[in-house]
């Protein structure tokens, strides 16, 4: 008892010692608390607030591009996102193993990410709809997904240089996606959020909402259908002639839309990073090209229309070598004595085209090609578009007047030459290329963009000797020959145009660019195509290459459109066209009014039944086989006129197997 | 209450009771993401159901049968450090845990116990009425040491830190002589720059970053200026039960080990914080006071070394919190995530309430 006794008097001198100790302890503590707490505590608040709000912009579903019909071109779809707060995940490798195989991604790397140590980490972002859903069922702990808008360009590399594509931001980098980007885009709203400690905003649930903050959907011009036929065909071209780049345009004269434009190489949007930043370039617009013979009949066209030649009127073409200062200027094709404007089209005289140039005078003709919008960019609703080069006329060269008429010392972007094209088509009228035929904003108002006439160039009469002129060149012994097509009467021109080195300035001896400029129906043009091959390394001359791909695609379009076909009383170069002949048709026979039902794809007996059906009386049946179009289109109400419904023997042009071919495309 | 015949010591026990209510909330708190509570929350209140049991089966066995025991204890826990430091699972870079199905076990965390036990036998077995000299420490001072290094390879600066304070409190409590004192001190002092240079780069930072957190505050000096704001944002009253956004934002690393009391702190404000801290001191000062009225020696010493080393831990880790101590990672006893401690810190409070039972009746004295 005495030695526990004893402890306890030792023990209580220490044991007071310990409690001034605790006691000066815990003043410490309350008095750092406090000071913390109480004292600064209004600051650390502050800089904890300051800490996890933020105001971050939330983007709005971008707008939907669609073609002319409503088809969809690049839409905002909401996909979703896999992620995971590893701090729930008690068995990380189970969840690394089961989300790595569900996903397709590797096991030690997903187990890498799901013990990190926070509370969110992507697994994966952008996953397939399906897969995610596929994931989710497995009801993981601490692995979630969330929804994020992604752009989506169904058809993949169609139309994909004039698209363009969206940066992960959802901006419009290039193309239409560019050039329309402040209606697509929306009007992105800031929000307060709270971000964690990682500077990941924390998500409970999906983060865009509000549909009426989304962006305009913009309606182009482009019918897909169309795009897809000429981009189809320009693509292999390029490919079967080994060319390095290929151009096309589809364009409706009267209004200036653009149905088609192909660029060639193309790109696929939906994976943009995967291709050379040069294949972006929508080279329809941006590039320019020394037009060559295709130029010809805008210096014809303005000739005649000055009233400095005629079109009996001959020109002595040097028998193929025509000495001007120092240049030699040559015709590819032999050795003419006296052509007139016809004869030169038709052969493409560079001689004949100089002469006429000669006579014209620079300064008219500088006029003309400035009326026709050559030198001045077009206005095209497309990003970089560039204005071509025509040099004012008191730079000219002592040859320039020579060589221009022929397309030398000049260049001009694909669509201006289009453009010219569609003036003479129009008989006379310049129209402004448009690629965007109506803006919808969310809340339903709806911005139309109606055709704009810019000027008159030509006159009516100009532009119809001009047409009969161009549908020559087509005609047997023309160079265009092999554009021309069964059942309609073409108008164009050929080029092969000389590349020049840009590093000697001189023309490469065997590199070309190969085309065809024309329109059809000659007498009522429906389109207006330019195709331009750049280098092929077979078939140069735009005879061979060009003009039968013009033919292609023309024909498998202008059945889509239900242009009817044989109707043409034009059938020769020697009978001017004429727009009247058309309308006196269509004024001949009145029939009862109603909707045309659908006849693509088939039988003449079948048509014959549902025609009669529908009570039309006018049937005119053309060709054999099966149906291809019609005019007027299917679901049209008519009122006046025969209904003509095109038949072919050869499925390919068939407008229903082209409609399912495009259904699988946007399925694939 | 009648401290004379009450067998429960209710001046521990109810401070204790609502010291757990707290601790449980707090820690689902500290636990709860933006997606839902962790499992750790839900392990450790299985953790605390095992301990309940434990608790009052050492407060029932008398505890002097632990005498017996302590050095087969001491052994064991060392068989079990050096088996972690071999083969255990590394969790932040160290080899802490010893992985037993489910649940992983610190050993280390057992060395805190094993190492005032011990010394409690040894003071009591080797008693001197006229306090140590340097050679009769050299046994204790070399129990101490040998865990001290084991855990420090692991390594776990903070509890071979805890395990030499607790080691040397006891030696301060029992008599030492005063030229014995200013011996070990001066020795120590010579020692700690060594002790520097033999310190891993982390802990070297984290020191630094003690001294000026803002030298860099996204790295070294980021858990203390975080904590320290969750502290701060706390302010009077506190932001309110779970809607801390310093922890559930995950600003706050270590939230519910290391940092737990910055949770409460940013949660409870400056109020809550106290009330925390006031229940504390009741535990404390009653387990001192349980030494004082021990039955016999050995229980006077284990009551004081299981005391001392739950304050220790408890200034350690708020200390640390608040910016006055650097950043070793030592969790908040009966408040942190953590099983093993938890489990220990109940049968420590077991032990006390042993002590208790069966203390002395010479209180008057």
């Amino acid at each position: 008892m005495n030695a526990v006794k004893r402890i306890h008097e030792h023990q209580l001198v220490r044991l007071f010692i310990v409690y001034v100790c605790i006691i000066s302890g815990f003043a410490v503590i309350v008095s750092k608390a406090f000071y913390l707490e109480v004292i600064r505590g209004r600051r650390y608040a502050e800089i904890a607030r300051r800490q996890y709000s933020r105001e971050i912009t939330l983007i709005p579903a971008r707008g939907a591009i669609l073609d002319r019909d409503g088809r969809i071109l690049a839409q905002s779809v909401l996909v979703d996102s896999i992620y995971a707060d590893p701090l729930l995940i008690a068995n990380k490798s189970r969840t690394a193993v089961i989300v790595s195989r569900v996903l397709g991604l590797g096991a030690d790397e997903t187990l890498t990410k799901l013990t990190a140590d926070r509370q969110f980490v992507w697994i994966k972002r952008l996953v397939d709809p399906d897969i995610a859903r596929k994931l989710l069922r497995y009801h993981l702990k601490g692995v979630y997904s969330l929804r994020e808008y992604r752009r989506f360009y169904p058809d993949k590399s169609i139309a994909s240089n004039l698209l363009g594509f969206v940066d992960v931001d959802s901006r419009g980098l290039s193309g239409i996606e560019l050039s329309l980007d402040n209606y697509l885009h929306g009007n992105p709203f800031s929000a307060v959020v709270d971000v964690d400690g990682h500077n990941s905003p924390v998500y409970a649930g999906d983060p865009i909402n509000g549909t009426s903050m989304s962006g305009d959907n913009v309606v182009t011009t482009i019918d897909l259908n169309i795009q897809f036929i000429l981009e189809t065909a320009l693509k292999k071209a390029v490919t079967d002639l080994g060319a390095s780049k290929g151009i096309g345009i589809i364009m409706a004269p009267k209004t200036g839309a653009i149905l088609a434009m192909v660029s060639i190489p193309d790109f696929n949007p939906n994976v943009y990073r995967k291709f050379p930043v040069s294949v972006f370039k929508d080279i329809a617009v941006e590039n320019t090209y020394e037009p060559g013979s295709i130029f010809k009949p805008f210096v014809i066209s303005a000739a005649l229309d000055a009233g400095a030649i005629t079109p009996k009127e001959e020109f002595f073409c040097e028998h193929g070598h025509y000495k001007v200062y120092n240049i030699v200027i040559r015709d590819a094709e032999g050795d003419y004595d006296m052509l007139n404007a016809g004869t030169i089209l038709k052969y493409s005289s560079n001689i004949g085209a100089a002469k006429i140039g000669e006579k014209l005078g620079p300064t008219t003709l500088y006029r003309y090609l400035k009326e026709f919008g050559f030198g001045s960019p077009t206005g095209i609703d497309l990003p970089g578009e560039s204005p071509g080069i025509l040099n004012r006329v008191d730079r000219w060269s002592g040859v320039s007047i020579d060589t221009i008429p022929f397309g030398q010392g000049v260049s001009a972007t694909p669509i201006q030459l289009v453009t010219a094209m569609a003036a003479i088509a129009n008989g006379g009228l310049l129209v402004m290329p448009q690629i965007i035929k109506e803006i919808r904003a969310p809340g339903g108002n709806v911005m139309h963009f109606s055709p704009v006439i810019r000027r008159r160039v030509i006159s009516p009469q100009t532009a119809k000797t001009m047409t009969g002129m161009l549908v020559g060149v087509v005609n047997d012994g023309g160079t265009g020959v092999r554009a021309r097509m069964d059942g309609y009467t073409v108008a164009g021109k050929t080029g092969t145009a000389q590349i020049p080195d840009p590093k000697t300035g001189r023309y490469y001896k065997n590199r070309f660019v190969s085309s065809f400029l024309g329109f059809v129906p000659a007498n009522a043009p429906s389109i207006v195509m330019l195709i331009m091959i750049v280098d092929p390394k077979t078939d140069p001359y735009g005879g061979q290459s060009a003009a039968p791909l013009f033919k292609d695609v023309a024909g498998k379009v202008l059945p889509y459109l239900g242009v009817p076909s044989g109707l043409n009383i034009m059938a020769t170069p020697s009978s001017e066209p004429s727009v009247a002949d058309m309308a006196q048709v269509q004024a001949a026979s009145v029939t009862q009014t109603g909707i045309v039902p659908d006849f693509r794809g088939a039988s003449i007996r079948t048509v014959l039944r549902e025609a009669k059906k529908a009570g039309i009386e006018d049937l005119v049946i053309r060709g054999s086989g099966y149906a291809v179009g019609q005019s007027p289109q299917p679901y049209a109400r008519y009122a006046h006129g025969p209904v003509i419904v095109v038949f072919s023997d050869s499925v390919s042009g068939n407008g229903q197997e082209q409609r399912g071919h495009r259904a699988d495309v946007i399925k694939g | 209450m009648n401290r004379k015949t009450s067998l429960l010591d209710y001046n521990l026990l109810v401070p204790f009771g609502l010291l757990m209510i707290v601790s449980v909330m707090n820690l689902y708190s500290a636990t709860k993401g933006i997606h839902g509570v962790s499992d750790a929350f839900y392990r450790q209140l299985i953790w605390f159901g095992l301990g309940i049991p434990v608790m009052f089966f050492f407060a029932y066995v008398d505890y002097r049968m632990l005498k017996k025991l302590s050095f087969a204890f001491y052994v064991l826990t060392l068989v079990l450090v050096v088996l972690t430091v071999i083969r255990g699972r590394s969790a932040y870079g160290a080899q802490r845990w010893f992985s037993l199905g489910i649940f992983s076990f610190q050993p280390s965390e057992l060395a805190k116990f094993s190492i005032l036990l011990i010394l409690a036998n040894y003071f009591d077995d080797h008693w001197l009425e006229h306090g140590f000299g340097l050679r009769q420490l050299l046994v204790p001072l070399t129990y101490i040491l040998i865990p001290f290094v084991l855990i420090l390879k692991q390594p776990d600066l903070g509890t071979a830190i805890i395990v030499a304070l607790i080691g040397i409190s006891i030696i301060l409590f029992s008599k030492i002589k005063i030229r014995t004192f200013f011996l070990l001190l001066t020795a120590l002092i010579v020692i700690m720059p060594v002790g520097w240079h033999f310190m891993k780069g982390y802990q070297k930072t984290r020191l630094l970053a003690f001294v000026d957190p803002y030298k860099d505050p996204l790295g070294s000096g980021y858990h203390l200026l975080q904590s320290r704001i969750a502290i701060g944002s706390g302010r009077l009253t506190g932001v309110g039960y779970l809607k801390g956004t310093q922890s559930h934002l995950n600003f706050l690393p270590e939230s519910h080990t290391d940092f737990i009391f910055s949770v409460l702190a940013e949660e409870w404000g400056f109020i809550g914080s106290m009330v925390v801290i006031a229940l504390f001191t009741f535990i404390f000062i009653e387990g001192f006071t349980i030494a004082r009225y021990a039955k016999d020696r050995f229980g006077v010493i284990l009551a004081f070394g299981i005391t001392a080393s739950l304050t220790l831990q408890f200034f350690i880790n708020i200390g640390m919190s608040t910016g006055i101590l650097p950043v070793v990672g030592i969790t908040l006893p009966f408040m942190s995530y953590g099983g093993t401690s938890l489990l220990l810190f109940m049968a420590e409070f077991g032990i006390l309430l042993s002590i208790h039972a069966r203390r002395s009746r010479f209180e008057e004295v």
